[in-house]
């Protein structure tokens, strides 16, 4: 599916988001940007989803990258836990 | 043996003969009828049991829509047949749907892939509440087009499916069957080109948009 829309937001100046902001950053800074992967999914390590549905065709099998932990501190539709990891796939 | 007796006696018996020979052109043409016949039947059997086990748990859909588009037109009549109204619209699918959810949305699929991408979108009356899922529902479902839904839409990341209001639904499934109503003599169809399982499912090539009725 092809993304159309990319939205940019600064985070929140409290400590959590502050925190999960510079984990992000420093992810990132790893990252060089040539890495393939068309696909990301992303989970609670042993908790809800830990794959996409099979229907999409997709990561149904081993991802070539996994960046993580992460904390997720909640609110979004990830579970909430300190083992969050998000999945790289080529398909 | 008198010549008029013999002459008789060899018309009689290439009559015979040629009703010999006809009866049996007559018996072989019937055997090659049912057979052919028995061929179409299997042929539909096999199709209807292709399509009835979409989205069943532990089949290969993707093996089976493959199959499908083999016999496009045949496939598409009995795809038409099997959509219908998801009830809970409003309940987002967090993985897999039950067997009865994933059948419809597979026959969606399968009509998407035999009709080399094509799928409706529709106007809804539906306002969209103000909570985090409704928003995000509101943005899925709109994602190919601002003005109107599709039946199901995935968020690819989160692996959830948000389903269209029932009046969307409505309208998509009796576009789908008056859409097949003008192709049933056709055999103009394209369907896609075997494409990777990991690419077609979530991309519709051609989005036709049904106006407000």
């Amino acid at each position: 599916m092809p993304f159309i829309n990319v939205h940019r937001a600064r985070p929140a100046k409290d400590t959590i988001s502050q925190d999960t902001w510079h984990d992000n950053m420093q992810a990132a800074a790893k990252s060089e940007g040539a890495l393939p992967g068309h696909y990301i999914f992303i989970r609670q390590e042993g908790v809800g989803l830990q794959r996409p549905p099979k229907r999409y065709g997709w990561g149904q099998g081993k991802p070539i990258h996994t960046y993580g932990p992460f904390r997720n501190v909640g609110g979004g539709d990830v579970p909430k836990g300190s083992h969050t990891y998000i999945d790289i796939y080529n398909h | 043996m008198f010549p008029k007796e013999a002459t008789r006696t060899l018309t009689f018996t290439i009559i015979k003969r040629a009703v010999i020979h006809l009866a049996l052109i007559g018996l072989f043409a019937v055997l090659a009828l049912a057979q052919t016949n028995g061929k179409i039947q299997t042929n539909q059997r096999v199709l209807g049991e292709d399509v009835r086990r979409l989205g069943l748990p532990g089949n290969d859909d993707f093996a089976d829509v493959k199959r499908l588009a083999r016999t496009p037109a045949a496939s598409a009549e009995l795809l038409v047949s099997q959509l219908s109204v998801l009830d809970h619209p409003e309940r987002t699918l967090v993985g897999d749907g039950s067997p009865r959810v994933e059948h419809v949305l597979w026959s969606f699929l399968a009509l998407r892939y035999i009709t080399g991408g094509m799928d409706f979108c529709a106007p809804t009356r539906w306002k969209f509440g103000t909570s985090y899922e409704e928003g995000v529902r509101d943005y899925w479902l709109h994602f190919y087009d601002k003005s109107c839904v599709v039946f199901f839409s995935d968020w690819p990341s989160h692996g959830r499916t948000y389903i269209a209001p029932f009046d969307a639904q409505q309208a998509i499934i009796s576009a789908w069957r008056r859409w097949y109503g003008h192709h049933r003599e056709d055999s103009d169809y394209h369907p896609l080109v075997n494409p990777p399982a990991h690419q077609w499912p979530e991309s519709v090539q051609k989005l036709v948009r049904i106006s407000n009725e």
